[in-house]
């Protein structure tokens, strides 16, 4: 076909068309006060209506996840979804709850934004979840929880600590891991104590990840009069020598990185092998597990102290840790267990025993009730109770510090994060209704 | 005027109008078709969504198409510039209050602009060099949209997000019983989509099109026969930034949020296959392009579930090699794309018939095996083989 001569007609119509599509949006512009739009106030965001049994059916509950199965982070994403499987199948061969079979569907979003998106909207109007559980990542998480809370579906037990998510409190959203502020604080209190008046070279994520690490640990090494020099890197960045030279450069004493398990490796691996530079690591909680063991060389992980909020899969001698070991032993399909095994069986653990406490008759209002109920429980590999309200929509938030520990009278040598000194606690519910 | 279209055309245009104006109501409109095997996928109300993205990628697509396709600059780094459209129709829209349809526009001549400013120095690289300054481009913006400098507008790492500054793209009130958010976006994506769908098919058949091409297959000859070979080439650019600008702003708009890797490397090589898929330097490409690329999870998902005992050998693991292969078998079966393939459908009869088919890869292991069976049923012949007519074969004999 030659070209398309628009005639007279065409035009008016497209001009039409266009005139309407104008006069329809100038009319609807000035509704940002209706209800559906979430403001940012506490307690605020859409609430499910009374009665919202989506994804809950007689024999089922449907829920949903999004977590990186592919691409740099699929470190953390294929473990979690292992545990969060085998744990699944566990509570449905131990009658589910009460009577009802959990059903989870977790889509790959490859740690990036759109495809969270995607994936996550997919979850919720095609396949109907009941609630998204442990959802991965800065970025993914921060592209899709304003649109779960404006649809009024529960953004569970999120693996992300932007304190964003969980200050302001959003009825429907909760966080899990420990927010990187007060992550951040922690190590820098380790610091300041052990290293006091030292140099601090702190790598960091080019994100709000690294920032909010930052600001935590600038404000933990202030008793230590501690100077804090900062270098950055992009996501998609894994190699980190650059970085390292130049702190090395600046005659730093420490070294702090908030970083993914890749990256952080690599930076540990070049300081310590590749420049011979023995500095102390202090390294963000997210990467105290078992992968780093192998990504950066025993030789050179060993000593970098992290800190956790659970116990950890070597500490065998804990009930908890015993049976998550025994049910990935049985529902596992072959998969070692892992500290991430260990968080995905969590979280799916945590979700049952709120789902379990809403009652036989399961609405979305009646598990966050639930959920904000939950106080005094310790999960099975907690080192803590869960205090949640109202207004604290966090569960964990007392922790402990661990070092990178290689035992070689083992062969091949055993790697754990051993935990050592005295809890730290920044629980905001220190007491239960 | 227009001219008078024969009944046939003017019948496929109304179909086609009724397709695209109609979509996001099939689902209740043909509620009762929903069980049945094919139509019923498209039925599901989530597919409006998606067909909102298929609007957006296509304008961005159309955008890479005409600049790689049609005017033979490889850009590793078109994500860069719909990346810049995005920022700029967002920061319009969250901070100056612009009305949409103005930062859409804005965006895309903002863009555009840019664009044609980067041709110039494009003018002295080709090919592999100019792949790689643009992947610079797209490697450096995350880092450029953090810095202080303008850290103010893009708010750095934290992104821009509708729900918390400015307005989330929900529909009218006038509107808000007859649509709802889905409808509403696939709407607003999809007028925009096929007006710059008519511009690019208009652009490409025009001199400027032509022009194109020329610089394209043969640059040398086409400075020979006084095409301005500068010129156009940074008219490309230009043109497909505007596309990528236009794109990036629809983008930002339906999804509301936008962050510093929301446009990445990733994404930005992941442009370029799909067109590569779609097929170079044809409209028709882009359109299949845009279709791969909405829905490229959905084809996954459906090979893997046509798998036999896909669930025992946990084919979920392998959802990135199956992808993966898709695109190996794609590229080797057609270089020219889907739309390469296509356009030669009414041919293949022909060559069937005279028996003088020759297909690449891995049809050139399956057709040989096949094409006796098809003659037949083509020719109603005794014989596959269309020399001979008594019933027996070159291969029965002894040679």
């Amino acid at each position: 076909m030659a070209r398309i001569r628009i005639g007279r007609w065409a035009w008016l119509l497209v001009v039409a068309l266009l005139a309407t599509m104008l006069v329809f949006s100038a009319c609807g512009g000035g509704e940002e006060e209706k209800e559906g739009t979430p403001q940012a106030t506490k307690g605020g965001g859409a609430t499910p209506s009374a009665g919202d049994t989506t994804g809950v059916t007689d024999t089922q509950i449907l829920l949903g996840g999004h977590l990186p199965l592919s691409g740099l982070a699929a470190a953390w994403g294929v473990d979690l979804k292992a545990g969060m499987d085998a744990q699944v199948a566990y509570v449905n061969d131990n009658g589910g709850v009460y009577g009802r079979m959990l059903k989870l569907i977790v889509e790959d979003d490859q740690y990036t934004g759109p495809l969270a998106s995607e994936v996550v909207r997919k979850l919720v109007e095609q396949d109907k979840v009941f609630a998204i559980v442990g959802g991965l990542g800065t970025v993914p998480d921060s592209a899709v929880y304003k649109y779960l809370e404006t649809n009024g579906v529960p953004d569970m037990l999120m693996l992300a600590g932007l304190s964003k998510f969980t200050d302001p409190v959003a009825r429907t959203r909760f966080g899990y891991l420990v927010d990187y502020t007060s992550e951040g604080r922690i190590l820098g209190q380790y610091i300041a104590q052990n290293f006091p008046g030292k140099k601090v070279g702190f790598i960091e994520q080019n994100d709000e990840f690294g920032q909010e690490g930052e600001a935590g640990l600038r404000e933990g090494v202030k008793d230590g009069n501690n100077e804090v020099v900062v270098e950055s890197f992009e996501t998609t960045e894994n190699d980190l020598s650059a970085q390292v030279s130049r702190l090395k450069n600046q005659n730093v004493d420490v070294l702090a990185i908030y970083g993914e398990p890749i990256q952080a490796t690599s930076a540990i691996k070049n300081a310590h092998e590749t420049l011979n530079w023995q500095v102390p690591v202090v390294i963000t909680g997210v990467d105290a597990v078992e992968i780093v063991g192998a990504l950066a060389g025993l030789d050179n992980i060993e000593g970098t102290v992290s800190v956790v909020y659970a116990h950890q899969v070597y500490e065998k001698d804990v009930p908890g840790i015993a049976q998550h070991l025994d049910i990935m032993a049985k529902y596992g399909a072959g998969k070692t267990p892992t500290n991430l095994t260990l968080v995905g069986a969590s979280i799916i653990e945590i979700m049952t025993k709120i789902m379990q406490d809403a009652g036989p008759d399961l609405t979305r209002e009646k598990m966050l009730d639930a959920a904000e109920a939950l106080c005094g429980w310790t999960p099975s590999a907690g080192v803590a109770p869960i205090n949640m309200s109202p207004t604290d929509h966090r569960p964990n938030e007392v922790e402990s510090y661990v070092r990178a520990t290689v035992d070689r009278s083992t062969d091949p040598p055993t790697f754990t994060w051993q935990l050592f000194g005295d809890f730290v606690s920044f629980e905001s519910t220190p007491k239960c209704p | 005027m227009t001219r008078t279209l024969p009944w046939r055309r003017v019948l496929g245009l109304a179909l086609l109008g009724f397709l695209i104006i109609g979509f996001p109501y099939f689902n209740t409109m043909f509620e009762f078709m929903s069980g049945w095997p094919l139509i019923g996928w498209f039925l599901v109300p989530f597919r409006v969504f998606q067909a909102m993205r298929f609007g957006v990628w296509l304008v961005v697509l159309m955008g890479l198409n005409l600049l790689t396709g049609y005017n033979g600059q490889i850009s590793l780094g078109y994500a860069a510039f719909v990346a810049i459209g995005a920022y700029v129709a967002a920061i319009l829209m969250t901070q100056y209050g612009a009305h949409v349809i103005v930062a859409v526009l804005a965006a895309g001549a903002f863009t555009g602009v840019v664009g044609f400013l980067v041709g110039v120095p494009a003018l002295r690289l080709s090919g592999p060099y100019l792949a790689i300054a643009t992947l610079a481009l797209v490697i450096a913006f995350p880092q450029v949209v953090k810095h202080d400098l303008v850290s103010d507008w893009t708010h750095a790492s934290q992104g821009i997000n509708f729900y918390e500054q400015g307005t989330p793209p929900l529909p009218p009130e006038i509107l808000k019983d007859r649509v709802d958010n889905n409808q509403w976006l696939y709407y607003c994506a999809i007028v925009p989509a096929v007006i710059m769908t008519i511009l690019a098919w208009n652009l490409t058949r025009s001199r400027i099109g032509r022009a194109f091409l020329a610089v394209r297959d043969t640059e040398l000859g086409a400075g020979q026969m006084g095409v301005n070979v500068a010129l156009y080439k940074m008219t490309a650019f230009g043109i497909s930034s505007f596309y990528a600008g236009i794109g990036g702003a629809l983008f930002v708009f339906t999804e509301a949020v936008l962050g510093p890797s929301t446009f990445d490397i990733n994404i930005s090589l992941t442009m370029l296959v799909m067109v590569v898929l779609g097929g170079l330097g044809s409209i028709l490409g882009s359109i299949f392009a845009a279709a791969i690329m909405a829905w490229r999870a959905d084809i996954v998902s459906e090979i893997v579930g046509v798998i036999p005992r896909g669930q025992e050998i946990r084919i979920d693991a392998l959802r990135g090699a199956i992808y993966g292969g898709l695109l190996v078998i794609a590229i080797i079966t057609g270089p020219w794309g889907l739309a390469g393939a296509v356009r030669r459908l009414p041919r293949i009869k022909d060559r069937l018939v005279a028996g003088k088919f020759r297909f690449p890869g891995v049809s050139g292991i399956v057709y040989p095996a096949v094409r006796p069976f098809l003659l037949r049923r083509l020719r109603g012949a005794k014989s596959a083989d269309p020399s001979r007519r008594d019933g027996t074969e070159a291969r029965d004999e002894p040679h």
